[in-house]
């Protein structure tokens, strides 16, 4: 170990480290495995997706919904996997748009257009996310009141729901990570106990054979429906990709969230495909069933009634959780456009005391509580508004992922690392998301709902040409893709240690 | 060493082959000095590009090396004083225990 000696003898000089990180002004490597796994999986929101989503993947994939959420669960682990490539060697707090502006670079004309759609995308995807999520919180929580006989909750009441949930949120995005790092864990573990409880009970309940074999009466809808049920099962899984945010606030960001990514897509897929093959296995099909409410004759069926409001509950959680985890991650890819100059600077402005992304927060969070309170308040077309919310961010979260998965092999070649597998890997899920994309939007425009695809074009194809005509005419364009780069204290050869030579 | 510093070190690795490669390549970058690329290591060690990538970054994620800003270039880790020092640290144990020779003071 010669070298390595001379070189702690006599430390090299390393240029190019600064005393802060870009970074600077997070709770730094405050959190741990734990609550990015609980940043993941609640943006994820499983207990909430496998209540709503298993009926509607069965509709369109037929006896093949088992096969859907496969394909799903294998596109994302391949996503996961691509995302994984860039997770491990910077830490962020943009998320996927800090991976693809590095990848893409910040000069010309068409890099900085990738990766700001990337990063618009994004924005676009969490809001719509935390929207719908803070709505579906208080729906549930309106059939958990009308289950023990307290009335259907009149829309102002709902709105108000919302709105106190939205003002927890923003509460405990102000304070500080480690408190709503530690809220988002409670409430999602909750979640998914309710859930696996569930699961649990009903598999006692069915005969295995059944479960396995799974499939409803409607007869094979064929590999166009195995597709479609492809495409809504991995509109589920968005968001298991958000522990990225985290990359400043974790400690050993580089080794713990790829993994904390990996066993989300892997976690949330088990669930998924239980509660799905367990709904089929106990018969139940969409003519039997009014939407939303799939897992009453199931839990009926197999004798717990009364999990049918602790599945409510459940479900409620979970889109709470869901929430807070939508907009811890926006607020900071927000946070980091701030500190580019993508957006005014202000947004990127940290609390000194809370170490919390403060304007960021204070930008997006009411914004984001206002929209579905209002929307519940006025009673009228919720679920056509909720719908087209989500087809919006469905669409901006495949786009994010897409261009994530061709910005993966730039990126390795930019930095000499490029191998066979990862460069395979992402080369496979560009192309069967570029696919889901296209079917999904072809899907919908074929039932006439094409609303979602033109709001997210507006909103994001308008946002990055703004942004790029501005970085035209406007001032030297900052360098895109800010990380947080080791400070001189990391590297051997930074200022000398306190204590001085000679240990 | 104190079990503390045994798990303070890090290197997880499953085979003691891999451990022997993480060192040649930390001592590799030393001997290089700081900037060299993934693709300069694996091809000084002979090693594959795969296996080197995948050493570099796990001796990343313990901070034994960290990146250079631009990401393509490695240079040491603070980290790397407490393991040269762990090993200055265990030599003179080995000294006093060979019967052939008499206990002496510390160098």
């Amino acid at each position: 170990m010669k070298a390595l000696q001379d070189a702690v003898a006599r430390p090299p000089q390393v240029g190019g480290f600064a005393d802060t990180s870009p970074l600077h002004g997070l709770a730094r490597r405050s959190l741990g495995p734990t609550d990015a796994l609980a940043q993941s999986v609640a943006a994820a929101a499983p207990t909430a997706a496998a209540v709503t989503m298993p009926m509607l993947v069965a509709e369109a994939a037929g006896r093949g919904a088992g096969s859907a959420i496969v394909a799903a669960a294998l596109l994302v682990l391949l996503v996961g996997y691509t995302i994984g490539q860039f997770a491990r060697r910077m830490g962020a707090a943009g998320s996927l748009y800090s991976y693809a502006a590095r990848a893409f670079g910040g000069s010309g004309m068409l890099g900085p257009a990738a990766a700001l759609a990337t990063g618009f995308s994004l924005l676009l995807g969490y809001a719509c996310v935390a929207m719908f999520a803070l709505a579906g919180s208080a729906l549930y929580l309106a059939d958990v009141l009308a289950y023990f006989g307290l009335g259907p909750l009149p829309g102002w009441a709902a709105a108000g729901v919302v709105v106190v949930l939205g003002a927890c949120c923003l509460w405990l995005l102000l304070r500080g990570i480690g408190l709503s790092a530690r809220a988002l864990l409670l409430t999602e573990s909750a979640a998914v106990l309710v859930l696996l409880a569930a699961l649990a009970v009903v598999l006692t309940q069915l005969p295995a054979a059944d479960v396995v074999r799974a499939g409803p009466d409607a007869g094979n809808q064929g590999l166009g429906g195995i597709a479609s049920g492809a495409v809504l099962a991995l509109s589920a899984f968005v968001g298991f990709e958000s522990a990225t945010v985290l990359g400043v606030e974790t400690r050993r960001p580089l080794r713990t969230i790829p993994r904390v990514i990996a066993w989300s897509a892997a976690g949330t897929s088990v669930l998924y495909l239980l509660a799905t093959q367990l709904q089929l296995a106990a018969g139940i099909t969409a003519d039997t069933a009014p939407t939303g409410r799939a897992w009453d004759p199931v839990l009926r069926t197999a004798g717990v009634p009364g999990l049918i409001p602790a599945l409510d509950l459940g479900a409620a959680l979970s889109f709470a959780a869901c929430s807070l985890a939508c907009m811890t991650a926006l607020a900071r890819v927000l946070l980091t456009m701030g500190r580019e100059g993508v957006v005014p600077a202000w947004f990127g402005r940290a609390h000194p005391r809370f170490l919390t992304p403060f304007n960021a927060v204070l930008a997006t969070v009411p914004p984001v509580t206002l929209v579905p309170a209002v929307l519940l308040a006025a009673g009228t077309g919720t679920w056509g508004s909720m719908n087209r919310i989500i087809g919006t961010a469905a669409t901006a979260y495949v786009a994010a992922y897409l261009l994530t998965c061709i910005a993966a092999p730039v990126f390795l070649r930019r930095i000499g690392e490029l191998t066979f597998w990862p460069g395979a890997a992402a080369v496979t899920a560009a192309l069967a998301l570029a696919a889901a994309l296209v079917a999904y939007r072809v899907v919908l425009a074929g039932q006439g709902r094409h609303a979602g695809g033109w709001i997210y074009l507006v909103l994001v194809g308008g946002s990055v040409a703004w942004c790029l005509w501005r970085r035209r005419r406007g001032a030297a364009p900052a360098d895109l893709g800010l990380y947080d780069v080791p400070t001189r204290e990391a590297v051997l050869g930074g200022p000398a240690a306190p204590g001085g030579s000679g240990r | 060493m104190s079990q503390e510093q045994f798990d303070d070190v890090g290197l997880r690795a499953r085979q003691p082959k891999a451990v022997q490669s993480a060192l040649a390549v930390l001592e590799e970058v030393a001997r290089c000095g700081p900037g060299v690329t993934g693709m300069e290591v694996s091809r000084n060690l002979g090693l594959p590009k795969a296996t080197t990538y995948r050493l570099l970054n796990l001796l990343v994620e313990d901070e034994y090396l960290v990146r250079m800003p631009d990401l393509s270039g490695f240079a040491l880790g603070r980290k790397v004083e407490m393991l040269v020092r762990l090993a200055a640290d265990a030599r003179p144990l080995q000294v006093r225990n060979r019967p052939d020779r008499q206990p002496s003071t510390r160098p």
